[in-house]
């Protein structure tokens, strides 16, 4: 029943696994469940590593059941009921596209299947029914309305896991899937057009409501749903490049938000505070978590000299590449509109003043916090400098999938003949000048003094009361809500939706709940009646 | 060695009991090892024919080939786990009493290849199911017993119904010779007779729109009792249903109208347990769907989606014992079954077995509810059934839902009681979940197994 | 190579604040009044050089300006500052114009953490505006951007360059130039867009708590930053420059041209830029793209 084979990349995706469970691995968690864990990574190994779709599925469903339990320790019911709804849904349209396949194909084993007798109608059914099982696990909308609250609710080490990891199998799953097993040549354009623009509506979608959140943890999850939408949109393009980009952006967006939820653990831990409107001010009392941070934002927002940009540029390349300009548009509108909320992360946590009088208080923030932090950190800087280094291994995967290798130009140079850039000038020259400047300013500084207190800054002349909020993490955001589409966009919710889905089936079983009280006269007339009513077709 | 010991032995059992009442649970754990025993003995004989007496119509004839050798054994592993679960229980003579009339019952209607012993078997285990319900021997004890008789008594008069036209009309009562000439009967006979025994099997095995009475009496009947309910008597039924069916080489229409109310039944009872306010009632519509799966299942004609379902079969049986068993202990400790007794004990033993029995109910990877469905699935998809395979996954989609907020409320929830499970219960209770989980890895021996029966229950009944 | 780096640096500095200079001189004219003189901005800048800020906020409130400013010097290395590729191409050969565009952005994200860093709320609200205003700035500009790219098949701002010897992406690319331009005037901080910085009426904004020789630092990066793009504008859609004189000639109508427009205009809030910008140059930016 279980067959596995060593592929490329399956090597990537375990890899990235088995460095994103030994770092975490550090991080002190009240609720750390061995087995579950233990269960957990057994489940992805069976994923990334199946050579046949049981075997995947059997690695899919246990993922999401032991995940259940994992979240379940600290998430409130409801959260819980969407979780499990939405990802058993999930799997079940996995199941019923493996049945599909089977019933195409004759076979289970990925080696085995060969598409060129199906009928088109019947690979666009499997085609539809599997998008569904990776929109729901990578959260696309509207299939992300479990992501949010699960992602905030389980416990901090739990979410990174969450975001990093499970996240990235729908993502596997659709490589694997649509590159390796359906290939190209037997898909609809027309779908994968479908889900290009789904990934990209979802990523502004989730953009704008992570920058109007004021939960630390949920502005990460929606920017997580963000920058999986990304990659489902560049992964919809079907080319070497778009698969090399996709595969980038995997690696990078494990190791940010592995960072990220990390970092915010880490003040959760110290401040028991996880809103903006709490926080703030943190940042001389934990300077070194404030500079990991910020690396994680800068990789977020994919500016350059870090790896976010490395993988942001071959997207926009491959997009390019495929002249897809309208695509490209909206995809840079999301990934500039993500400046904002990765402002207001750094600011909301360590910028302004802080908002709480107890900062002083605050224990030190353990140093086993730090592992996976650094470890993020370390990879993200490494792969902004000398970002070919990983393309090797890319094409080994693509290779291993059937598709051209993208040309290797050196550890420093990445990109295809549209457009390359060379990261190790642009850390460097970034380094050299940043130095300089510093330099000149280190010896002219000295003269100026310390503020008195935390209200002697320049306040319109005055000097502010003591009780005046001076923390600005709350209002940011604000302005976007007056602008029209993005009120637009706000306003809407999936929420709605669901509610009416799920009170429609409630109501449905409140009816049918009542047939079930008949008494036993009613129940013999019913069955006279049934009788009766056969009799009669059956007399015609 | 004869057949008829499968049929005796507990009845005989039952009988004597005055001669060592104290003792009762002990001597029905050794029936049931001793029946178990028996089966073992015949598996290497299979298949076999038993005639009693030749003389038609009063002939009485035994068969024991791959598929009532698998129910045989399923109820008799049943009845013996059930005995030795409950072999603490000094004060409940009359449990024993009954069950043993019922396993007799139940295993005689299994065994039995004639209509007119088909009968008096499907009376026996009724009647011993209608003194079970009333155990309790409270108000709603009793009301859910008459409830419970009134609606068998219906199923009785259709079957005998049935039984009397297909006798009147070709003067044979074994299924065999039936099979052979049932069809030059007339169109209309035909028809009525396959409607009176579906009427009257359908009250038995819970199909809708027969079977509003068993939420009822489900919550009547004693927890642990309403385990055999589902487990085992429900199934008894659908076999011999099943069996005659295949028999009687009804057409297809016939057929897929089956697969449609299974259809339906599924889905209606899923549907109400959505919003259920007590798990046992939840256990209970959860029995109903899962019996709805297993008609539309059964009814395809189609061997892998058939041997799926005898799978499922047993893997239902072993589940449903596993839950109503646990609800039972739970039961014991907050004296109520609602949703809102079940979210506040505390047990992590229990709430894993529970997890377990659900996930398998689901069909769940890695257990072996998993792969009862993907073969029935797998099935569908080889007959290009794939509507089904899409209804049906859709309605697990249901079932999930309230299943797992059964975990979410227990796991969320301000718990108030503690609860401490017996050592006997929690080895006994552990071996079923381990069952559980070893046929979900280890599948393949029961699968070939569940495809000779299912090849042999399509086939009918045929050489005398 | 060092010394093309510097002469480089040195020419943006100049340019910057002489441009400075002349826009303060024409909008005072258009107003009826005499402007300072043109070498005012200068002696500003040296000026405030030598002094230093009055409070000490801590160390991330001095690298906030720095990484603003090398991100403003990195943008103008970036960009070539001829068409014919031999002198003065700085560091374009390492990067192309996503580079750039990113670097652009690089500058507002290092000003953001600085004035974060000290507790002015004033300064947190100006930089929302600002980032929130970068938003609407980037959306038609990107998509010009993106249109020329798609155009040219090429990211390399030397090849746009070189494909314009016949017609200049001005004359080819028109909706596409107008789009950008719109943009490039609340690049540049001219109104309407300028309510961000709120040079003289609130007293708020990402500078408000700099002074001395930070606030030289921003004045002086803003003039490199402009001259930048300036310089990007005329690369991508005036064929670049093949003389010192034609460089000068390019960028100064340019500027002339942004300085009228800007002078013409009222101010908008932010979220009316914002939803401005979207609006009708993104959609001329779109028609532009379809046109490609």
């Amino acid at each position: 029943m279980f067959n596995f084979e060593i592929t490329a990349l399956g090597n990537m995706f375990f890899g990235l696994t088995v460095l994103v469970f030994v770092s975490l691995f550090f991080v002190p968690n009240k609720h750390r469940s061995v087995t579950l864990y233990s269960l957990l990574f057994a489940s992805l190994a069976c994923i990334f590593y199946a050579s046949d779709l049981i075997t995947l599925f059997i690695g899919w469903e246990i993922m999401g059941w032991s995940s259940y339990f994992l979240i379940a320790k600290t998430a409130d019911k409801q959260t819980l009921q969407k979780y499990i709804v939405f990802n058993i849904g999930g799997a079940f349209t996995l199941l019923g596209a493996i049945i599909l396949i089977y019933g195409a194909c004759g076979s289970f084993v990925y080696s085995e299947l060969d598409f060129s007798a199906v009928p088109s109608g019947q690979v666009t059914a499997i085609t539809i029914l599997l998008l569904l099982t990776l929109f729901v696990k990578s959260g696309i909308m509207p299939f992300h309305y479990w992501v949010v609250d699960s992602y905030s609710q389980s416990n901090d080490l739990f979410s990174a896991v969450l975001s990093a990891i499970i996240s990235k199998t729908g993502v596997f799953a659709f490589i694997l899937i649509f590159f390796q097993i359906i290939t190209v040549q037997y898909l609809q354009t027309p779908i994968l057009e479908v889900v290009a623009w789904l990934g990209v509506l979802t990523s502004i979608i989730a953009t704008f409501k992570a920058i109007n959140e004021d939960e630390a943890k949920r502005l990460l999850a929606y920017s997580s749903i963000a920058q999986v939408g990304y990659i489902v949109t560049i992964l919809s393009i079907m080319g070497s490049l778009s698969l090399e980009a996709a595969l980038y952006h995997t690696v990078i967006h494990t190791f940010v938000k592995l960072l990220l939820f990390i970092n915010v653990a880490a003040i959760i831990y110290v401040s028991k505070q996880h809103r903006f409107s709490t926080l703030g001010g943190l940042l001389y009392k934990y300077p070194l978590n404030f500079i990991l941070l910020v690396v994680g934002i800068i990789s977020l927002a994919g500016m350059p000299p870090l790896g976010g940009f490395s993988s942001k540029f071959l997207i926009y390349t491959a997009l390019l590449e495929e002249h897809k300009g309208l695509l490209l548009a909206a995809v840079l509108f999301s990934s500039a509109s993500a400046f904002l909320y990765c402002y207001k992360l750094v600011y909301g946590i360590y910028l302004g003043q802080p908002t709480n009088p107890k900062t002083e208080a605050y224990p030190r923030i353990p140093l086993r916090f730090y592992v996976p932090q650094i470890l993020g950190a370390v990879i993200l800087i490494t792969l902004g400098t000398i970002p070919g280094v990983i393309v090797p291994m890319f094409n080994g995967i693509l290779g291993s999938v059937g598709f051209e290798p993208v040309l290797y130009r050196g550890v420093f140079v990445l990109g295809s003949d549209f457009a390359s850039f060379n990261g190790g000038v642009v850390i460097g020259a970034f380094g050299l000048i940043f130095v300089l400047i510093l330099l000149f300013f280190v010896r002219l500084k000295n003269r100026s003094v310390k503020p008195k207190d935390r209200l002697d800054i320049s306040y319109c002349g005055e000097v502010p009361r003591a009780d005046v909020n001076l923390h600005y993490g709350y209002g940011m955001g604000r302005e976007l809500s007056r602008i029209g589409l993005i009120k637009m966009i706000l306003s809407r919710s999936s929420h709605a939706l669901w509610q009416r889905v799920s009170t429609l089936f409630g109501d449905l079983s409140g009816i049918t709940q009542k047939l079930y009280t008949l008494s036993a006269q009613n129940m013999g007339l019913v069955i006279f009646a049934f009788f009766t009513i056969l009799l009669y077709m059956g007399v015609k | 060695m004869s057949l008829v010991y499968f049929i005796a032995i507990p009845i005989l059992a039952s009988f004597l009991t005055p001669f060592y009442k104290n003792y009762l649970r002990f001597v029905s754990v050794l029936v049931n090892i001793l029946l178990a025993g028996f089966a073992a003995f015949f598996y290497s004989r299979l298949p076999l024919n038993e005639f009693i007496s030749l003389d038609s119509p009063l002939s009485i004839i035994f068969i024991l080939d791959y598929v009532s050798f698998f129910f045989v054994s399923l109820f008799i592993g049943v009845m013996l786990f059930f005995s030795l679960y409950s072999i603490k229980e000094k004060n409940n003579t009359a449990v024993f009493v009954v069950t043993n009339i019922f396993t007799s019952g139940a295993l005689g209607l299994i065994l039995s290849a004639d209509i007119f012993n088909i009968y008096i078997f499907f009376e026996i285990a009724s009647i011993s199911a209608y003194i079970l319900t009333g155990l309790n021997r409270d108000k709603v004890a009793y009301s859910g017993a008459i409830k419970y008789m009134i609606v068998g008594a219906v199923a009785s008069i259709f079957l005998l119904l049935g039984i009397m036209l297909m006798y009147l009309n070709l003067g044979y009562l074994t299924l065999s010779s039936i099979g052979a000439g049932f069809h030059t009967m007339d169109k209309g006979i035909q028809y009525l007779v396959l409607l009176s025994l579906f009427i009257g099997f359908g009250i038995k095995t819970e199909i809708l729109p027969l079977n509003f009475w068993v939420a009822d009496i489900y919550q009547a009947t004693p927890t642990k009792i309403a385990a055999l309910f589902s487990a085992v008597l429900s199934k008894a039924y659908l076999f011999v249903f099943f069996h005659i069916l295949y028999t009687l080489k009804v057409d297809a229409p016939a057929l897929l109208f089956l697969t449609a109310i299974g259809l339906l039944s599924f889905a209606v009872a899923e549907l109400s347990a959505l919003r259920s306010k007590d798990v046992k009632r939840i256990f209970a519509y959860s029995t109903l769907g899962q019996l709805g799966v297993l008609f539309l299942a059964l009814s395809s004609a189609n061997v892998v989606v058939v041997s799926g379902a005898l799978f499922l079969i047993l893997v239902h049986s072993i589940s449903k014992l596993m839950l109503f068993f646990s609800l039972d202990l739970v039961e014991k400790k907050m004296h109520s079954t609602r949703v809102e007794a079940f979210a506040g004990f505390r047990s992590a033993f229990l709430f894993t077995i529970f997890a377990i029995g659900f996930l398998s109910l689901l069909g769940i990877p890695p257990f072996a509810g998993f792969i009862a469905k993907l073969t029935i699935l797998k099935g569908f998809a080889s007959m290009g059934a794939y509507g089904i395979v899409g209804a049906i996954l859709a309605i697990s989609l249901v079932e999930a839902t309230y299943f797992f907020r059964l975990l979410s409320a227990n796991q969320r929830s301000k718990k108030t009681a503690e609860i401490k499970v017996p050592l006997l219960q929690k080895i006994m209770l552990s071996l079923l979940a381990l069952a559980i989980l070893y046929l979900g890895l280890f599948p393949q021996g029961l699968l070939d197994f569940c495809t000779d029966a299912a090849q042999t229950l399509i086939q009918g009944v045929i050489h005398v | 190579m060092f010394i093309d780096l510097l002469i480089m640096l040195v020419m943006a500095y100049g340019f910057g604040f002489l441009y400075y200079g002349l826009y303060r001189n024409i909008s005072a004219r258009v107003h009826g009044r005499f402007g300072p003189s043109l070498a005012q901005s200068f002696y500003d800048s040296i000026k405030l050089f030598t002094k230093d800020t009055s409070t000490d906020f801590g160390w991330m409130f001095f690298a906030g300006p720095i990484i603003m400013a090398s991100g403003a010097i990195l943008t103008v290395l970036f960009i070539p500052y001829f068409n014919h590729g031999e002198r003065l191409v700085g560091l374009s050969p390492y990067g192309n114009l996503i580079v750039v565009l990113y670097f652009m952005v690089l500058g507002p994200l290092g000003n953001a953490l600085g004035v974060g860093s000290h507790g002015n709320p004033f300064g947190a609200m100006g930089i929302t505006r600002g980032l929130t205003r970068l938003l609407g700035l980037e959306m038609p500009f990107y998509i010009a951007v993106v249109g020329l790219m798609i155009a040219n098949e090429s990211a390399d701002i030397g090849t746009i360059m070189a494909n314009q010897a016949e017609t200049y992406n001005i004359i080819a690319h028109p909706l596409l130039f107008i789009a950008a331009f719109i943009s490039f005037l609340g690049f540049l901080g001219k109104s309407p867009f300028d309510v961000v910085g709120a040079p003289q009426e609130v007293y708020s904004g990402p500078a408000v708590e700099f002074g001395g020789k930070f606030l030289a630092l921003a004045l002086s990066q803003s003039a490199i930053f402009s001259f930048a793009k300036l310089l990007l504008m005329v690369d991508l859609f005036l064929g670049g420059a093949d003389s010192l004189w034609d460089l000068i000639l390019k960028t100064f109508v340019l500027f002339v041209a942004s300085v009228f427009v800007g002078n013409v205009y009222g101010r908008f809030t932010t979220a009316q830029s914002v939803d401005f910008l979207l609006k009708v140059p993104t959609v001329i930016a779109i028609v532009g793209l379809l046109f490609v």
